[in-house]
């Protein structure tokens, strides 16, 4: 069993936070820790348009389970977003620098996360961690 | 202007075989801009009766398209309760008990009801959360 920690910090002496949070990324209802990780960098253009991160499988078993997944925005210029949506639906803008971490149902065959860039190119930072995986039959 | 740090840690000495660790931190700013978040609401917490579906944030309360971002984390201690997320009616994932999120938000009303929405698995559960916006 792995052990793998999330940890957020956020930070303002300005608006008086000073919040610390952890958890062990765990196996889908248990304390059981996830043993499944799959990460990457890449960069989108706006030129790309919509481009699947992350697809859903019809086939593994994870549905409905523990997923989850880090995006980061490398994009430097404050006006380069990337348009994060799941299941086709707009999630947020994820400006330049910014990050995110969120749990993902893969409830069904669209429930794909996607990324669009809005203006230049957008280098990405990625990771997902899965209760489960089941390598899908390889095409003939 | 204000200036409010996040930073993520993912580490794992055992994952992989090599040790993972990984840092992001991000200075939240304005949309489009270099000028630090202004607003909060929360940090609080929010507990539910029962297992209906609850709306947390009520996209026509805010403005589309603005910097919003949102932290949640479920405070049960019992490993099987979960809380679905829910962006506009969709699910985008559960939060098991102990687990946290950040994600930024669209609050858009044009195209659609851009609410987020929580179902608790069990009755009688808490929930933080924290909205960060330049709104």
């Amino acid at each position: 069993m792995a052990i793998t920690t999330a940890t957020i910090d956020i930070t303002s002496t300005d608006l008086g936070i000073s919040l610390n949070a952890s958890t062990n990324l765990s196996k889908t209802g248990t304390s059981t820790g996830l043993e499944i990780m799959d990460a990457g960098y890449g960069e989108v253009t706006v030129a790309h348009g919509g481009k699947a991160l992350l697809e859903a499988s019809a086939v593994s078993g994870d549905r409905d389970t523990s997923n989850y997944f880090y995006l980061s925005n490398k994009a430097t210029d404050e006006t380069y977003y990337l348009i994060v949506k799941i299941h086709d639906q707009i999630v947020g803008r994820l400006s330049a620098g910014d990050w995110m971490f969120m749990p993902w149902s893969q409830g069904d065959d669209a429930a794909e996360i996607s990324i669009t860039a809005t203006n230049g190119t957008c280098a990405y930072e990625y990771a997902v961690f899965k209760s489960a995986y089941t390598l899908v039959d390889r095409t003939a | 202007m204000a200036t409010t740090i996040a930073q993520l840690t993912l580490t794992s000495t055992d994952l992989l075989s090599d040790s993972l660790a990984v840092s992001s931190v991000a200075t939240l700013t304005a949309a489009g801009s270099s000028t630090g978040l202004t607003r909060t609401e929360g940090l609080g917490r929010k507990q539910t009766a029962n297992t209906s579906e609850y709306t947390l944030f009520d996209a026509s309360q805010h403005t589309d398209d603005k910097a919003h971002k949102i932290y949640l984390k479920n405070l049960s201690t019992t490993a099987a309760e979960y809380f679905i997320v829910e962006v506009a009616g969709t699910v985008v994932g559960r939060l098991y008990a102990g687990d946290w999120a950040f994600f930024p938000w669209a609050a858009d009303t044009t195209s659609t009801n851009c609410d987020v929405d929580i179902t608790p698995s069990a009755n009688d559960m808490m929930l933080e959360y924290m909205l960060l916006t330049d709104e």
